[in-house]
This record gives structure tokens, sequence and C-alpha cells, in this order.
């Protein structure tokens, strides 16, 4: 009897070891679409401008990125007439989703050099971006009025 | 006194037994199962999903400049010199293909008419306004370089630091200094409309001109026309008309036939037949969409021609 008990206390602090790590974490790791985000941003906020998706490779000189260090990337651009943007990122990882938000924070303050004797009120987007960064997704929305588009981005990302 | 243990009857105690020897087996398995899952995330390399908050939204401060160029390709056109073009090359030049070497891809995104030289723009520097730059946006002209900034001008291409190189800004002429392109396309004119004086918008393009011969020897020029505006735009009373724009056109085709470059009529792509850029090509009546820069684009992929010497 005593035996069996043994056995039986060995068998459970086995099953606690192995099943430590996992509960901790009981479904798969969450992803995001980042083209959905941005298309779906695209849609649902007022721009004044028109907004057209550019490619990755203009994305990576745009933003001064190495393409290595992206997984997925839609950018909208406008065409010129505002400095209405969004862009959507998915880095390799957390390490390198900070490099592209800093490349976003870049993007912004030279849009603010460009625009400021340019276009004098397309500064008001400008100094309230949405910007955000979720773990290796970075988001980086222009637009007169950001609070759908931060509501999108709760929705996907949170 | 010694204590003597009570006994349960045996079925109580076997019944027992077995369930806590059955639960036992069952977390045995659930805890494999768990450690088996992790081990799989592992190996296929599913990243976790953050836990951390979510950031509130940033504001900046404003700091500086911008305009963006790619690496360069610095190889020698294969021919042309900008010394021995003809006078003037317009709307439909009297082109004949010298023998190129080396074709490269052809630009990704480039649909429509098929571009007669494939890896054309690989050397090519674009230099212009912000029309310009929406062109980099919205291209297909492969690995071309654009020396392109809001606002410029025929002066300010001397004297404004808009061009982001290698982690420097300077001017598009000292960028150009640094850099060897092999072929040379400008598109200014419009910011200067509204100039006073139009003889010295004249006499500084023609400095331009020189010193891209200078700087970029060899290369063959082209001076692109000034965009139309919409007509909705011309018709504002601003300093923008699609008149003034006609106007300087004629007098950018003389300066390219006095300085012996090319012209490029590349109004003609974009506009309507009443020479206005159409209202669904633009939100402002001036800067140009996705589709109306193809347009563009389309048109430099077509005249991608060097001059034959005659």
């Amino acid at each position: 009897m005593r035996k069996l008990f043994l056995i039986t206390a060995v068998l459970f602090t086995a099953f606690l070891l192995l099943s430590a790590g996992g509960c901790s974490r009981k479904s798969p790791a969450k992803t995001a679409d980042m083209d959905k985000i941005a298309d779906e941003i695209v849609q649902q906020v007022k721009f004044t401008d028109q907004l057209s998706a550019i490619n990755l490779k203009t994305v990576t000189k745009l933003y001064d990125l190495d393409s290595n260090s992206l997984v997925k990337a839609k950018v909208y651009e406008s065409t010129g007439a505002t400095a209405e943007e969004v862009a959507a990122f998915e880095a390799k990882d957390e390490k390198a989703a900070e490099a592209v938000r800093s490349a976003a924070s870049r993007r912004v303050e030279d849009q603010k050099a460009a625009f400021q004797n340019y276009q004098p009120k397309e500064m008001a987007k400008l100094k309230t971006p949405l910007l955000v960064q979720k773990g290796k997704y970075v988001l980086l929305v222009v637009a007169d009025d950001t609070a759908p588009a931060k509501d999108i981005a709760d929705r996907f990302l949170s | 006194m010694r204590y003597r243990r009570r006994r349960f009857p045996s079925w109580i105690r076997r019944t027992v037994l077995f369930l806590v020897c059955a639960v036992s087996l069952c977390a045995l398995a659930g805890g494999i199962f768990t450690l088996a899952e992790k081990i799989v995330v592992l190996e296929t390399g599913a990243a976790p999903s953050s836990t951390a908050p979510f950031p509130p939204p940033v504001s900046f401060a404003p700091s500086s400049t911008a305009s963006f160029s790619s690496p360069p390709v610095s190889f020698a056109p294969s021919s042309g010199s900008s010394s021995a073009l003809p006078k003037e090359v317009s709307d439909v030049p009297d082109f004949s293909l010298p023998p190129r070497s080396a074709p490269q891809s052809a630009p990704p995104s480039s649909a429509g008419k098929p571009a007669k030289n494939p890896g054309w723009f690989d050397d090519a520097v674009l230099i212009g306004d912000s029309r310009t730059e929406g062109l980099e946006l919205f291209d297909g002209l492969g690995n071309a370089t654009y020396l392109a900034g809001k606002g410029l001008t025929v002066e300010t291409v001397y004297t404004s630091p808009i061009i982001k190189l290698d982690r420097q800004r300077m001017t598009v002429m000292q960028a150009l200094k640094q850099k060897k392109f092999g072929k040379v396309y400008v598109m200014l004119g419009i910011n200067e409309l509204g100039w006073s004086s139009f003889s010295t918008f004249l006499s500084d393009y023609g400095k331009i001109i020189g010193d891209l011969k200078h700087y970029q020897k060899g290369a063959p020029i082209y001076l692109q026309s000034i965009l139309p505006v919409s007509a909705k735009k011309s018709a504002s009373g601003g300093i923008y008309t699609n008149e003034k724009i006609r106007h300087a056109n004629d007098a950018i085709r003389k300066l390219a036939q006095q300085n012996q470059v090319c012209y490029l009529a590349v109004d003609t792509a974009v506009r309507d037949v009443s020479g206005a850029l159409p209202e669904e090509a633009s939100t402002d009546g001036v800067h140009l969409n996705a589709e109306y820069c193809k347009k563009w684009c389309d048109y430099l992929k077509a005249h991608t021609e060097v001059p034959n010497r005659k």
C-alpha cells in the first residue's frame, strides 16, 4: 500500500513538472494580420487625400528599413497633397519592431520638416500621429482623427 | 498504549486506489501533451503574443528635413553624350536605339506599355519637386534614384539640404556631385510659376543644365515638361494656371534645344483634351494619384532611347 502511494506521489510530481510551463499559455501564439489592419483603417478612417498602397521596396526606401527585419508591411501613401499615411508592419521579432518604430518616428519627423513650409496645415496631423507598437507589430497612422484607427488597432492587436 | 490503525473495508480501499491511479495517469498524459505542444511551437517558430500593455499614441516634436534617395548605381552610360544630342527631342522623337549592354530585370510594378529597355532606369536619377516624390512612391522604374523634395525650385536645388544620402543631409546639387548616374531626368518649374522674373527661372535652369553636364559627364539629360494642373485648380485664380504652364513648357523646350539636351513632353501622358489634368487624377488638382503616376511612368519607359548622333 505504501509503495502504491509513493508511485502516485511520483506521478503527481512528474505531472506538475511537465505541465508547469504549459499551463501559463493555454492557447497558441496569437498573430495579427497587418494587411487587414491597414486595409480596414484606410476604409474606415476619414482621409482627405487619396491613399494608395506602395510596394515593399519603396517602403524600405521610404522608412530606411532593412527588408530582412520585416515579415510583412502594408503602407498606404497619399498623393503628396497631404501628409496622410497608414503604415502597418510585422517585424521579425520584438527587437526588430523597436527599430521599425524608431524608423516610423523618423519618418514623421521628416514629414514635419517637409511640410512645415509647404503645407503648414498638415502639421496638425503630423503633431498627433497614431504610432503604436505591440510586440512585433508596429502601426503608424497620420490623419485628422486617428481615434477610429486606434479602435481598430486595439481590436486587432489586443 | 499502542495506536491501532483503523482499516477500511477492502472494496473502499481498492476503489480509492483505482481512482487515484486513474487521475494520476490522466494528469500525466495531460502534462506530456502540454510539453509536446510547446516543443511543436518552438520548432515551427510560431512567436508568442506579447503580453505587454498597449502603448499609448505618441506625439512628436518637430525636427529636421527629409527626402530619400536609393543607393546609386555607378556605371557610365554605354552611349550618349549630352553634347552630341540633337537640338530638340520632343513628343514624337526620331529615336533609334544604340546598342546597350546587359539589360536587367524589368521594374516590378510596371504594367501597361512594356518597357523598351528593362533596367534602363537602374542608373537613372530623377530630380524634381513633390510631384516627382509622388512618382517615387508609385513608380515602376526599377531602381531609379530620386533627388526630390517638396517645393524644390531651380534655386533650392543649390540651397536646400533636402536630400538624405548615406545618413547625411545635402542639397540636390551636392548629391549630384557625389554620385555618378547614367541618365538624368529633371522636372522643375511649377513652384516657380509665381516668380516675378521668368528670365531668372530660365537662367537658373540653364545653370543647372550646365552643372549637370559637368558633374554627370556623358549622361543624357532629359528635361521633362511641367505637368498640367486640373481645370478647377487652373481657374481658381492662383499662380498655378495651365496657361502659365504651357508658356513655361515652351520656354523649357527651347532651353533644352539651346543646351542640346532632350525634352520630354510628359504632360501629354496625363492631360485631357483641354490640356488640363483630369479631375480624377488628383485630390488637389496638382499632385497625381497612383494611377496617373503610372501614366507618367509609362511615358518615361516608352521614351528611353538615347538619340543617335547625326
